[in-house]
């Protein structure tokens, strides 16, 4: 008799057991499920943006650009009497060209084309030229070792370190900014340093600022990377992203 | 000339009554561009000028060959993205089989490395597509006298591309000495600003900056802006950061 | 000890509070009754139909003891196999294992075929056997907790106002409770202890925690959206 007790003790405890050890293990695999969920969410939402962007940008060069440029020819075409009217039409052309030089730079900012056909590293190298002459940060990149990136990564990146560059100039007030560029083992490795006043991680990200640095984390995610942020209030800025690239 | 068997997708215009005097004078040219609202522009404009001839168009850059090889023209306006051959892939060929064709290009603005190509391929000048009809006829006249035309909207940033480039920018083996006041004002041309700007930062009149420009413009042997700030780019008269 | 033995310890606990108690099984019958069209629109119906068949069992229980004073082994098993096929319906319902139907059938049936084999191969009047109500309890549970899990990790708003959540809560904490007070009273059969007492008295307040969770959560069922995918 005290062998059966033993033994129906024995069974309820395995059985509660095996209840509590259930409780954990299916809670850790839906909630890996429900993260991954989150990042595909996140990918697909990203992915959609940037075919927009890309479509748009087609579309100005494809659709406005030889209609502007027939109406140009057009115009320059009609030959007037007065010197009014040659005026005027002289005028409407340099409008057109005004309309065309602005739809060259929407579509510019909407996708570098220098993206697809040089590739990343010449992207960024002409984006930072563009970036140093309209304002007075110092900007430099260094490539330690050359760098290659899958197609469908680089537009990140690209983006990434467009972000990283707009917040160091709009909020940190620095004089100088390093972009550095590595690779190792498969990963590209990509630090960037400020002397800017820096900023409290935590109240930002909070904050309708933290937009861009969310973003930031979200690009990061959905190539497998990791990055890595230090900053306090005075004492710069420093970005550290890692991402598997083989 | 010969106006050629008519193929079916080319379009050949009617052609102007020969003119004794200008036959020997005008240049014959086909234009390619895959765009055909802008096409059909520009064939109109041509078709009006005393100057040149318009033998055909083509819609892409296989028509071109056929149609280059049909009407051996002087010279050939190509655009630069086409469909199934590209206006560099054409202008390679074509050069290959008739190297004395002059190939100017045609470009839309987000093409800047793909003109430079195009220059390394042959092409003697460019111009962008929202040039004026005088433009156009000038870079024509230009490159048919064998020189190099740089369409005046040029970019910055495409004035450093062609400087870098394998393209040979000007005939001029040796750049010509300048004196330091030509200098200055090269620079400022390169900036953009104009001869009363100049003036003014130089404390000249307007008329002697304007002169000073001619005079620029003769010794590096270029026709515009464009063509002062890629020469000043190549023989580093000025330097890249100073202009972008 | 004999189920009359075991029915009277219950009985000597304060009658009236257990009384009392033992109605509050019809609260979830009312909170069922006032929400009807919610529950067959929202997919509860197992689980109210459970409700009432535990309201009827309410009644046939005291009647088949008192009045026909015969033993209530077989009413009391027949009602948890019920009980068992109902609960095992309600969740697939709520969608557990709704891709993979022979697992499903499997865990549903497994019980049953240990219920047969109690009831038919053991024919036991005296005490209940606890493996098929054990095996049953554990199931339960492991489906519940299943699909708490699954709500708390997948964004539900409100939790605590969504009423499978509240059920499934309710489910943990009886059938726990049940398989613990299969543990006392079977080692209460050999003897008596202070533990198994305690733990077989708390069995009228589970209950009547239970039955108001329940009813609580029918309250709660919102009412039909008109376009869901589900």
């Amino acid at each position: 008799m005290e062998a059966k007790v033993l033994n129906i003790t024995l069974f309820v405890s395995l059985i509660l057991g095996i209840i509590i050890v259930y409780f954990f293990v299916s809670i850790i695999r839906y909630h890996r499920r429900y993260v991954k969920l989150q990042r595909e969410k996140i990918f697909a939402e990203i992915t959609i943006r940037e075919n927009e962007r890309k479509r748009i940008a087609g579309d100005l060069h494809d659709s406005l650009g030889p209609l502007l440029s027939a109406v140009k020819l057009n115009i320059s075409s009609v030959e007037v009497e007065s010197v009014d009217d040659r005026e005027v039409l002289e005028k409407t052309g340099r409008y057109l060209d005004e309309i065309i030089g602005s739809m060259r730079r929407i579509s510019h900012d909407l996708l570098p084309s220098t993206l697809e056909r040089k590739g990343l590293l010449e992207a960024i190298r002409e984006f930072l030229l563009q970036v140093k002459n309209k304002q007075s940060v110092n900007i430099q990149l260094y490539v330690v070792k050359e760098i290659t990136v899958p197609k469908e990564k680089e537009i990140h990146i690209f983006r990434m370190v467009q972000e990283i560059v707009h917040n160091t100039i709009k909020h940190a007030h620095a004089h100088n900014l390093q972009i550095g560029f590595s690779e190792e083992g498969g990963y590209l490795l990509c630090l960037t340093k400020d002397d800017g006043q820096g900023f409290d991680k935590e109240k930002v990200l909070s904050s309708s600022h933290g937009l861009g640095l969310r973003s930031l984390e979200s690009r990061c995610e959905i190539l497998n990377g990791v990055l890595t942020l230090d900053s306090a209030p005075g004492g710069g800025t420093h970005y550290f992203i890692k991402i598997p690239v083989s | 000339m010969e106006a050629g068997a008519a193929l079916p997708q080319t379009r050949l215009l009617p052609q102007k009554k020969p003119n004794f005097i200008g036959m020997k004078n005008r240049i014959s040219l086909v234009i390619a561009d895959d765009h055909e609202i802008f096409r059909d522009g520009l064939a109109l404009m041509l078709s009006k000028q005393e100057a040149v001839t318009l033998a055909g168009q083509a819609g892409d850059g296989e028509e071109l060959l056929r149609l280059v090889d049909t009407t051996r023209p002087d010279m050939v306006l190509t655009d630069i993205k086409m469909p199934r051959l590209d206006g560099i892939g054409a202008a390679k060929l074509i050069l290959k089989r008739y190297p004395d064709t002059k190939i100017i290009a045609l470009s839309m603005f987000e093409e800047e490395d793909l003109i430079v190509e195009m220059l390394e391929a042959g092409a003697k000048g460019y111009l962008l597509k929202n040039a004026d009809k005088r433009e156009i006829l000038e870079a024509i006249l230009t490159v048919n006298e064998g020189n190099i035309f740089y369409c005046k909207h040029t970019t910055a940033h495409l004035a450093s591309l062609i400087v870098k480039s394998k393209f040979d920018s000007h005939k001029k083996a040796v750049g010509p000495l300048f004196t330091d006041r030509e200098r200055e004002i090269i620079k400022l041309i390169c900036r953009q600003h104009t001869a009363q700007e100049i003036g003014d930062l130089l404390f000249l009149s307007k008329r002697t900056v304007e002169g000073y420009r001619t005079r620029i413009l003769e010794k590096m042997d270029v026709k515009n802006t464009a063509g002062v700030v890629i020469f000043a780019l190549k023989h580093s008269i000025i330097k890249e950061e100073e202009i972008l | 000890m004999d189920p009359a033995g075991f029915n009277r310890l219950t009985m000597m606990n304060s009658s009236n509070l257990l009384f009392l108690l033992s109605i509050t099984v019809y609260f979830p019958v009312i909170a069922g009754l006032v929400r009807l069209r919610r529950i067959k629109k929202g997919g509860y119906q197992p689980f109210f139909i459970l409700m009432l068949l535990a309201g009827f069992f309410e009644l046939v229980n005291p009647f088949v003891l008192v009045v026909l004073r015969m033993h209530n082994i077989v009413v009391v098993t027949v009602y948890m196999l019920f009980e068992w096929l109902l609960i095992a319906w309600q969740f697939r319902e709520w969608g557990l294992l709704r891709n993979r139907k022979k697992l499903y059938t499997f865990l549903v049936a497994l019980p049953c075929l240990v219920w047969l084999v109690e009831r038919v191969v053991f024919w036991e009047l005296d005490h209940f056997m606890p493996y098929f109500q054990v095996l049953y309890c554990f199931l339960v549970v492991i489906f519940s907790v299943n699909t708490i899990n699954f709500m708390i990790t997948h964004d539900y708003r409100r939790l605590f106002k969504n009423p499978t959540f509240l059920i499934c809560i309710a489910f943990i904490i009886y059938f726990v409770y049940t398989i613990l007070f299969n543990w006392a009273y079977q080692t209460s059969l050999n003897g008596r202890t202070d533990t198994t007492t305690f733990i077989i008295m708390l069995h009228g307040y589970v209950n009547a925690l239970t039955n108001i969770t329940f009813a609580i959560a029918l309250l709660c069922i919102p009412p039909p959206q008109k376009f869901t995918l589900k």
